[in-house]
């Protein structure tokens, strides 16, 4: 019985185990896409960061949306936009800080952000990436 | 003023990020949500954008707690369920069976719920409901107040006072209910509220048309007759006329000046649906209770709702303390008196008196809906044992290749919460229609006038998303442990084999008969109670109200409505009795100041000749004919002269019970009162038989009969005829040949008796439903017992019928095991119902509530029910072949 057992037990673990890849497939791509990106930005990561330039030292929730809404013409969503600062943070191009708490939010603070010397450094990096990638093409002609 | 954001999706904010996350994202929507061009769907599509990446990981890195459990809790969570589906799937009859007892349970828990969350908790519908408070007063020591309403109201001056001393309301503002007859246009009753005139602002609703009040149309009393109305009252009457500012509308014949509409859905901050907005100042002319009679000056009357809008930053509890001061201030007036005051977040229903009402009801109600609830889980954990029997050998291998006991428990508790969520969910959509059927139902079931109309919110809400909530986690969890616990407690050994359905665990047996005699007992409970409301009902369409209520038609008038003065009156009430009398016969028309069995009464404290205390009879004024037409019967002396009633003699006809009770063991003929506020004395002429005048709840023993007067302006007219249609037509033609404008309401007695029924038999319907509901459950929880037990002790019968045991006794030993835990629970149960029907008895009309006709029926009830239930499967057990069930493994 134990030898059959023991077999079982094998035969189950590797089920499970096929099951948890399974399940954590998305989780490990997902991963892997953001270690791939380290280094370079995407695109609403470039728009995110630019407006956080723009803005300068008036960079918080409120107003990026608003600058980013008003220049490209797209709706952005609250969840989107934080998901991104939160990326960028988490890979240093960005910091952030908490004002005082104040009454027109209901007594709670503003989060400001900064685009670090490495965010403009990838921005940079990004353009320079396009650029080259433009240079001497003509669409025209495509 | 700032707009506050669904608070349920700030929760859900709140319960999805981690605390700086949150901080940002719902600090950035409420910043943005203050732009009055967002909408609060706006605020929704945000919050969902925000949190729906969390639901489907991983796109949101920032830190949150659901983060952390989907690292560790969140996978296995998904593999339970997703583990919970297949296995339910496969089995789909339990399932359905399960999910309707519960959706059941919980649809009607969740539907009571809802009608108690809209009357009692739910906030007012203004601008930020949660800032709007009321306040009522109680008044404890010496009190002698003028009442208009209930005494829990304040008076005018109070309201200025309280608005002039406070420090803590932005505003506080005061309105009361009022009918007014919409003359003019229809002869129609619409229900408005008077109000201070900063009403609008302080509730942050202004006038979607026009303008709201301004202090110049409050400065002086009936300066101003400017109406706001309803929209719903401006659609309908009006066909939403754009150009409808300063039109005259006519309220009790007086012409008011449209100056705006109210906002769509604003139906006012009280209970009563308002249709339309008037000035408090114009009492005199919408509220006429006597020609001069002003209510505002009188600082010691309650009429007058006060709510108020706290300031930003201020506590209820400082308000509380603020208004106190001020209570204290008028305490000093009255000595003898303190006032206590309850301030609270405004509902419709606020008034203490109304609310303790209100919530002692519908706990009951609530009590009993659980109880039925609780018989559904019971049931629900016999099946699941039933089912662990056959999924033992799963279980067991789970066990042996590894599993822990915790981590099966949590498989099997996420399988029970899974199906109570799928049951709540379709209960409470059953009961989000259902309750708004019965409300409806319910309020259409009242003859039109009879009582105010009262509108209620059911749509759900934070807190009726919570009560649910709880409600399933709780359900699932009460009829999911046990089983859980019980059946990861396996024996490997034996487990892995066969031999686990062949022991039949003891534990296990006795834990289901437990929950079998637990359902029993509970469903006694219930079926008991719906038996003595059913009987109780039945008590109170029997009850003879001393007097013949068939084929008499009631047409109640308030003339200060229409605006009449006494000489006005009275010539009206001449001609419409001269008219009536004309086509119904002169002895089959009366007077009285209110019909009879309306549940309305009248009193008025009297002094007996040589007595030293005064009493308080309730009294009727009635013309002579008032006691044939009822066919009331008089037993001693006689009724009033027409002459007598066109004099206003002091007379009277006293109650039989009244008599004895002033006059022990004399004759009341000729015996004499006085009225405390009166010098004369009034005679006793005659001695009426007690009869139920107000209402089917008891006799008042002391009633007085009083000559109608022929200036009073409030009257019914009480016409016998059987022909109700044809009177009622001839009666209307009567009237508006006389005033063709005269709003009047027409019903009978026995529509009258019927509303005094209403709440019992709607409670006897409910009850009974509950009643057959449980019946049902707990004889299928039996029948499956029994069941159960005769399939997995084949075996264990087949050697006992190999050793020469008769099948009757093996039928008896069935019958007896199984009856056991029914007899018990049955013996638990009548006490528990002993105990529990007490509070019933105020609508049981006389019928006891120990009634051992009805404990009787429902024990023969619950123990035949359960006998027919065990009783085939148990032959079945009988009818085993010995050599077939020996071989049986």
């Amino acid at each position: 019985l134990s030898h059959t057992l023991a077999f079982l037990s094998a035969d189950v673990q590797s089920v499970q185990r096929k099951l948890w890849t399974e399940d954590d497939s998305y989780f490990y791509n997902a991963e892997v896409m953001s270690d791939q990106s380290r280094d370079s930005l995407g695109e609403f990561e470039q728009i995110v960061l630019l407006a956080l330039l723009r803005l300068g030292d008036n960079a918080y929730g409120v107003p990026i949306r608003q600058e980013i809404e008003d220049r490209t013409g797209r709706p952005v969503s609250v969840g989107a936009l934080y998901s991104t600062l939160d990326r960028l943070e988490g890979k240093g191009l960005v910091s952030s800080f908490f004002s005082d708490p104040r009454p027109e939010r209901g007594g709670r603070s503003r989060r400001y952000f900064r685009a670090e010397a490495s965010g403009v450094a990838a921005l940079e990096r990004a353009r320079n990436m396009l650029a080259s990638m433009w240079e001497g093409l003509d669409l025209t002609k495509a | 003023m700032q707009r506050t954001p669904p608070r349920l999706a700030l929760f859900l904010l709140r319960l999805w990020l981690s605390g700086p996350s949150y901080e940002a994202v719902a600090g950035d929507l409420y910043e943005e949500y203050q732009d009055p061009s967002r909408s609060s769907s706006w605020f929704w599509q945000q919050t969902f954008s925000t949190i729906k990446p969390l639901w489907a990981p991983p796109v949101w890195s920032a830190v949150s707690p659901m983060r952390m459990v989907r690292s560790t809790g969140l996978l296995t969570l998904r593999q339970d369920l997703s583990y919970s589906i297949r296995t339910l799937r496969k089995s789909p009859g339990f399932a359905v069976i399960v999910i309707s007892a519960i959706a059941l349970g919980i649809g009607i828990n969740t539907g009571i719920f809802s009608v108690l969350n809209a009357l009692a908790f739910r906030p007012v519908p203004v601008q930020n409901p949660d800032r709007v408070v009321s306040i009522y007063q109680v008044f404890h020591g010496s009190v002698n107040r003028h009442v208009a309403g209930t005494e829990s109201l304040f008076s005018y001056p109070e309201l200025k006072q309280y608005q002039h001393e406070n420090q803590v309301l932005t505003g506080l503002t005061a309105f009361t209910p009022v009918q007014a007859a919409l003359s003019a246009e229809t002869g129609r009753l619409i229900q408005g509220d008077m109000v201070a005139c900063n009403y609008f602002p302080v509730l942050e609703r202004q006038p979607v048309l026009g303008r709201g009040f301004t202090e110049s149309d409050c400065r002086a009393e009936r300066v101003s007759p400017v109406v706001v109305l309803g929209d719903s009252l401006w659609r309908s009457q009006y066909n939403a006329d754009p150009n409808i500012l300063g039109r005259i509308v006519n309220l009790n014949r007086v012409a008011f000046t449209v100056i705006g509409i109210a906002p769509p859905k604003f139906e006012g901050a009280g209970a009563m649906t308002s249709e339309f907005w008037a000035p408090l100042t114009m009492q005199q002319d919408l509220r006429n209770v006597g020609p001069g009679i002003s209510f505002l000056p009188d600082a010691n009357l309650s009429w007058l709702y006060l709510i108020g809008r706290l300031k930003p930053g201020v506590s209820i509890d400082q308000v509380r303390a603020n208004l106190a001061l001020t209570a204290s201030r008028i305490d000093k007036l009255y000595p003898g008196r303190t006032t206590q005051l309850t301030v609270d977040v405004a509902t419709l229903f606020g008034e203490p008196q109304e609310r303790h009402e209100l919530l002692s009801a519908g706990y009951l109600i609530l009590a009993g809906v659980s109880l039925v609830l609780l018989i559904a889980c019971a049931n629900v954990a016999n099946l699941l044992l039933a089912r662990a029997a056959f999924r033992h050998r799963e279980i067991a291998v789970r066990l042996s290749v590894g599993a822990s006991r915790g981590r099966l428990i949590r498989q099997l508790l996420t399988e029970s919460l899974l199906l109570s969520f799928t049951g709540g969910i379709i209960g409470s959509a059953l009961a989000w229609y259902g309750s708004q059927a019965a409300f409806r139902w319910m309020m259409n079931s009242f003859p039109a006038g009879t009582i105010p109309k009262i509108s209620v919110n059911l749509r759900p809400d934070p807190q009726m998303l919570l009560y649910t909530v709880s409600l399933c986690v709780l359900t699932g969890l009460v009829f999911g442990l046990v089983p859980a616990l019980e059946s990861t407690r396996i024996d490997l050994n034996s487990g892995l084999r066969d031999e686990f359905l062949l022991a039949g665990r003891r534990s296990r047996r006795w834990l289901r008969s437990t929950l079998v005699g637990a359902q029993v007992a509970v469903c006694l409970v219930v079926l008991i109670a719906a038996g003595l409301l059913a009987r109780g009902l039945n008590a109170a369409q029997n009850i003879d109200p001393g007097f013949n209520t068939h084929s008499v038609l009631s047409a109640n008038f308030d003339l200060r409505r229409e605006g009449y003065d006494e000489a006005r009156v009275s010539a009206f009430k001449a001609r419409l009795l001269e008219r009536t009398r004309s086509f119904a016969g002169d002895g089959n028309v009366s007077l009285s100041a209110m019909p009879p069995l309306a549940g309305m009464a009248w009193g008025e404290d009297i002094l007996p000749e040589g007595a030293s205390k005064t009493v308080l009879p309730l009294l009727d004024a009635v013309s002579p004919t008032y006691f044939n037409l009822l066919g009331l019967p008089l037993i001693a002396g006689r009724s009033f002269t027409e002459q007598e009633v066109d004099t206003s003699a002091k007379v009277a006809v006293i109650s039989q019970s009244g008599a004895r009770k002033l006059w022990p063991g004399q004759n009341p003929i000729g015996k004499r009162f006085r009225f405390s506020d009166d010098k004369v004395y009034t005679e006793v002429v005659g001695v009426a038989h007690d009869a139920y005048m107000t209402n089917l709840n008891g006799i008042r023993d002391l009633f007085l009969y009083l000559p109608a007067k022929s200036t009073d302006p409030r009257f019914s007219v009480l016409i016998r005829n059987p022909d109700i249609e044809g009177t009622s037509r001839l009666l209307r033609a009567a009237v508006s040949a006389i005033d063709p404008k005269m709003y009047f309401e027409l019903t009978t007695i026995d529509e009258y008796r019927r509303i005094q029924e209403l709440p019992s038999r709607a409670l006897s319907f409910l009850s009974l439903v509950l009643g057959a509901f449980s019946l049902l459950l707990a004889c299928s929880g039996i029948y499956g017992v029994v069941n159960y037990s005769a399939n997995h002790r084949v075996k264990e019968i087949g050697i006992r019928m190999t050793l020469g045991a008769h099948p009757r006794e093996v039928l008896r030993m069935m019958m007896q095991q199984s009856l056991r835990p029914v007899l018990i629970g049955t013996l638990i149960g009548v006490i528990g119902a002993a105990a529990a029907t007490r509070v019933l008895a105020s609508v049981l009309y006389g019928v006891s509530p120990f009634d051992v006709w009805t404990f009787a029926c429902v024990i023969l009830l619950i123990v035949g029910a359960s006998f027919i239930a065990t009783f085939s499967p148990a032959r079945r057990a009988t009818r085993i072949d010995p050599a077939t069930a020996l071989r049986h493994e």
